[in-house]
């Protein structure tokens, strides 16, 4: 078989296999590794099925319509397809019979793979690049492998992440077989099989670095700076943050704020950090709090430690109010709620935090100015 | 060869190359059950090639335009044993598969003299031209095949032919059934000098032929009944040509008919003669004596004046067109026993009037015979009903009674027994049985929740095993190493 032939043959299973199941919901078949010199071919190539190609692309924009309007989205391009390349591989690491006499030297064969597919990847430019990469993302790392143990009277088979042959399984009265079936979420896996050889959770914050609709979803999967210049396109979209919100707004109120104030003021710490980040991320921060403040329900925070940075991210709203600036977000609200819950946040959380954030804001709006003048 | 907007790699004319003729006309069905051949028609060049070999094979060739053709041109042709191939001029290269995305070309050109040169992955074959296929002469000459008796369905409109000796009776039979046909003699030259005369044959084209008609003309020797496939086109009745002909119909002419029997040769009716509607052309009396028959009278003097009043009077014709009821008062229980048992297309058309007197006026334009009860009316004129089996004298004419009845508005009419005045119902008094009969319907809020949309996430499985994960895989450069290891394993 040629060349060709064997890559469009790898595309086919990738495409039919992985990516298709992936976003329908399927069971998931892995196929071999995809290195980057595949690239090329994956990003021209078509299946031999165009319903294959048609399904994806639909389905990758109904997924991504949840998040937000999607009027097209890029696919496929290059950088998507290379991003779905670098977690198919990164899956594959998970496999235990990688780590075999022979196979085990292709451990770090794969994970210069997955580094180069990633160095593919430049950070998202458009909405529908953001959200495409989102979809692919939050649901690969939703994905688990089955594990099954079947014993009968003389032996004991295990099969991780793969079907049961059928003659393992017959007869089972006369030669007793037994089996035993576990399921392990791939963040799981990833957590257990993490060593030098193989730093698989290196790697899925590289994977999350590139997907920041993800890495904000899943903040405590990643311990980089949430706020990066990789951010900043997504941030200044208004839809997009919307989204962004609607995602985190079930999760607990007090870590996600905390976890907010922490970024927030790593970026404040951040001396050449760009003042339209420092917009962009303010605005957001200050949209879920508003978001938080309009429940029917606002949340109580009696019980939580006053940590600084919780309490800077409750303050948001009251210095915004105190000093009108960040004014098209406030504009948006005219809650007497939202006023008292702010007033009543920036109470709890004390002087030094309402202090702190009315001097973001002002860094924030002032630099965000300055930089659209220029 | 230029790549198009996807980058395929096209040129000015798409070529597709079959074994033998019946491949390219399994190709033609093929396409036009699921396209427009008439799209292709205008670019579209059928010929018979022959190789330096002397075998003989068949092409069909059409521009280009785009790789979206091209691609259904390819898929139906590999579909039904045939090759694809894009070019210009006389060199053509194969068009794109799965194992080349963006399509093939060639380094360099062939240089023998050859009327068409086609180039492929393993070889390359030099054609010349043999002879030009003229699509509609091929299509005329594929006999219709037999329409399963499940798909047969009733034409909306026929074309029979009838010979000399039948046409006049049957145009008459037409005219007595009230049938809406046209009639026209078409002529054909004799088909050899031993032949006397041409052939005549009166054509026949109806419209809405009766189920009973069409099977009696078809049986009928010497007659031959056509369904149109098209507007200027008819395949015989139970039979359906194997290209759809639908597809191409800029290729049979608007001032000519094609009829195409399930024997023998089609024949073409060009240009149409004039048709002429069946009513025109039966027998009328005339008489002979040059005398007018009609006489001429004179006004009378004397005035008439009558009064005469409309009875109804028992009629041994049979009923018909009953479609309303009168349910008196005491059947009112039984009529509401019987809703209950009616089925669901009786009760959608039927419609209730509630009189003063207490009895009920049932209406149903389908037919009152669903519901047994009181006494049913014939309509004898719009909205104008009469006990069934019971007539009115004088025997007026509709037309008449609905003059006598200028100031009934919409409403409908009943003559009844023993009542000096027939009754008159408003239009706007019927509504319909299940509004009027039910009650609204009450609702209890149960409280339901939406099932979960979202499929729930599949599992993953690894790929099938192996020894060395990356042996021979595809856009990775191996180590020496790893190859021999491969290569030991192997052994």
């Amino acid at each position: 078989m040629k060349e060709a032939e064997r890559a469009q043959a790898l595309f086919e299973a990738f495409a039919d296999g992985f990516l298709g199941p992936l976003l329908e919901g399927r069971e998931v078949q892995l196929t071999r590794m995809l290195g980057p010199g595949l690239l090329t071919h994956f990003t021209f190539a078509q299946t031999a099925e165009s319903e294959v190609d048609a399904a994806i692309y639909e389905r990758l924009h109904a997924l991504a319509s949840r998040h937000a309007p999607v009027r097209a989205l890029t696919y496929p391009s290059r950088e998507t397809r290379a991003f779905a390349m670098a977690l198919h591989d990164l899956i594959a690491l998970t496999d235990p019979l990688l780590d075999r006499l022979f196979a085990r030297r292709a451990r770090p064969r794969v994970v210069a793979f997955v580094r180069g597919l990633l160095a593919e990847t430049s950070a998202p430019r458009t909405r529908g690049e953001v959200l495409a990469r989102h979809v692919i993302c939050d649901r690969a790392l939703a994905l688990k492998r089955r594990d099954i143990v079947v014993t009968n009277w003389a032996y004991t088979y295990r099969f991780f992440g793969r079907p049961v042959p059928r003659n393992v399984v017959a007869m089972p009265r006369l030669r007793r077989v037994k089996q035993r079936e576990q399921e392990h979420s791939l963040l799981e896996l990833f957590s257990e099989l993490d060593s030098e050889a193989l730093p698989l959770n290196s790697l899925l914050e590289a994977v999350l670095a590139r997907s920041p609709f993800t890495r904000l979803t899943h903040f405590s999967l990643s311990h980089a700076p949430l706020f990066d210049l990789a951010t900043l396109a997504m941030l200044e979209d208004a839809s997009l943050r919307q989204g962004l919100i609607a995602e985190l707004g079930p999760m607990d109120e007090a870590v996600v704020m905390t976890r907010l104030g922490i970024e927030l003021w790593k970026l404040r710490l951040w001396a050449h950090a760009p003042a339209r980040l420092l917009s962009a991320a303010s605005t957001f921060v200050l949209e879920m709090g508003l978001s938080l403040l309009l429940r029917r329900e606002p949340p109580k925070l009696t019980g939580t430690n006053a940590s600084f940075e919780l309490g800077l991210a409750l303050s948001l709203p009251a210095a915004a109010q105190r000093t009108q600036r960040l004014w098209p977000v406030l504009s948006k609200i005219d809650d007497e709620r939202a006023r008292d819950g702010a007033r009543k946040w920036a109470e709890w959380a004390s002087d030094v935090p309402l202090k702190e954030a009315e001097n973001i804001l002002s860094l924030a709006s002032a630099g965000a100015d300055l930089e659209r003048a220029s | 060869m230029t790549p198009d907007a996807r980058g395929v790699l096209l040129g000015d004319r798409g070529l597709l190359l079959f074994p033998s003729l019946d491949r390219l006309v399994a190709f033609l069905r093929a396409y036009a059950e699921q396209d427009s051949l008439d799209e292709l028609l205008v670019s579209l060049k059928i010929r018979q090639l022959v190789t330096p070999l002397k075998t003989r094979e068949a092409m069909l060739s059409c521009t280009a335009e785009s790789s979206y053709r091209m691609d259904k041109l390819a898929s139906v042709a590999r579909l039904s044993g045939g090759l694809c191939f894009t070019g210009t001029s006389r060199h053509f290269v194969r068009y794109r598969d799965a194992a080349s995305p963006l399509g093939y070309d060639v380094a360099e050109l062939a240089q023998e003299a050859a009327d068409l040169i086609v180039y492929d992955q393993a070889y390359q074959q030099s054609y010349s031209f043999e002879r030009d296929l003229d699509l509609r002469a091929l299509l005329l000459r594929l006999d219709p095949v037999p329409t399963a008796a499940n798909r047969r369905e009733a034409p909306p409109r026929l074309f029979v032919t009838a010979e000399t000796g039948v046409g006049g009776a049957i145009t008459g039979y037409l005219f007595r059934w009230g049938v809406d046909a046209k009639v026209a003699l078409a002529e054909w030259p004799p088909e050899s000098a031993f032949d006397d005369r041409g052939t005549r044959l009166y054509v026949f084209d109806i419209t809405s032929p009766p189920a009973r008609i069409t099977t009696l003309l078809a049986s009928l020797p010497g007659v031959k009944v056509y369904a149109p496939d098209g507007p200027n086109v008819a395949v015989e009745l139970g039979f359906h040509h194997p290209v759809s002909l639908t597809s191409c119909q800029s290729l049979f002419s608007t001032n000519s008919l094609t009829l195409l029997p399930s024997r023998g040769d089609a024949r073409q009716i060009a240009p149409l003669p004039a048709f002429a509607p069946v009513e025109s052309l039966v027998r009328a009396d005339i008489s002979q004596d040059g005398k007018p028959r009609a006489r001429m009278g004179k006004p009378s003097k004397r005035v008439l004046e009558a009064a005469l009043p409309l009875r109804l009077a028992p009629s041994s014709d049979a009923w018909r067109n009953v479609v309303a009821t009168i349910v008196p008062s005491s059947q009112i229980d039984w009529l509401a026993r019987m809703v209950y048992a009616l089925p669901s297309d009786a009760l959608r058309s039927l419609r209730i009037a509630f009189g003063e007197g207490g009895e009920v006026y049932l209406h149903d334009p389908n037919g009152i015979e669903g519901v047994p009860l009181g006494e049913f009316a014939s309509e004898v004129a719009p909205r104008i009903y009469v006990p069934a089996g019971f007539s009115l004298v004088p025997a007026v004419s509709s037309d008449v009674l609905l003059g006598l009845l200028k100031d009934r508005g919409d409403a409908h009419i009943f003559f009844t027994h023993g009542a000096a005045e027939p009754s008159r119902v408003p239009d706007q008094a019927f509504r319909e049985a299940t509004r009027a009969l039910l009650h609204e319907i009450s609702t209890r809020v149960v409280s339901a929740a939406a099932p979960q949309q979202e499929p729930p996430l599949g599992l993953f499985d690894y790929a099938e095993a192996r020894r060395l994960p990356l042996f021979a895989l595809p856009g990775v450069k191996e180590s020496a190493s790893e190859s021999a290891e491969g290569d030991e394993a192997e052994k």
